[in-house]
């Protein structure tokens, strides 16, 4: 059963309790579910860069390392 | 360890085929940022998407980019920048100044710097030179960077 207060949600989960406390420990979480609501965060964290990452096409630039150069060294001339 | 990832390190990570000689910075930035470890400085968020396509390109571009901390160019980094600046200029060289607030960042958080930019090459010299009271004390490149 699952009862919503808010933004939050209250249910039931069958978790391995060591790695429930590996967890805790690991994170510095003072509560069970500030290690749940700690391990989900950093896994969706991650999970969107691999996306970001992944979804990379090669073409969203219009220019190469000798643009930026180029770009880098438009207002610097000779040193005074 | 955290890395601050040079405009250039996500220039040839973005781009589907890095340019010769510059795969290892390709993988090191993605790595690096794969695993957490990579920060920004805000100018190479403005360099970034000076060079985007178009708006789309700028959306995802953006998305990335949204993802990595970014560390503020304030009134301390400034001044950072510009006595590195000063420094680089007595020794005879002369660095942009997106450089110097790339670099500025990169020593005042202690961190080093992931770059495909020759330019850097200057700075590593400056870096390896410096006294504890130098400007350029602590500015070293990540070992995955490639500034030959």
């Amino acid at each position: 059963m699952q009862i919503m207060n808010g933004e939050n949600m209250r249910t039931t989960l069958d978790i391995d309790r060591n790695l429930l406390e590996r967890a805790k420990t690991a994170l510095g979480a003072s509560t069970y579910t500030e290690a749940i609501e700690r391990s989900l965060s950093r896994a969706v964290e991650q999970a969107e860069v691999d996306a970001l990452l992944n979804s990379l096409r090669g073409e969203d630039l219009v220019w190469s390392l000798d643009d930026l150069r180029a770009w880098r060294q438009v207002s610097h001339g000779d040193a005074p | 360890m955290a890395t601050l990832l040079d405009t250039s390190a996500l220039i040839v990570l973005l781009r589907r085929r890095p340019p010769r000689g510059t795969e290892g910075v390709a993988a090191a930035a993605e790595d690096r940022i794969r695993a957490g470890r990579a920060l920004l400085a805000s100018v190479t968020v403005a360099e970034l998407l000076v060079g985007a396509r178009d708006e789309e390109a700028e959306s995802r571009v953006s998305a990335l980019l949204e993802k990595l901390p970014v560390v503020a160019f304030d009134r301390d980094l400034a001044t950072l920048a510009g006595r590195m600046g000063r420094d680089a200029r007595r020794a005879g060289r002369v660095l942009p100044l997106p450089d110097l607030a790339i670099a500025a960042t990169a020593v005042w958080i202690g961190v080093p710097l992931l770059t495909a930019d020759s330019d850097f090459a200057a700075g590593s010299v400056l870096g390896a030179q410096a006294q504890p009271t130098d400007a350029w004390h602590g500015f070293e490149l990540d070992p995955g960077s490639a500034v030959g």
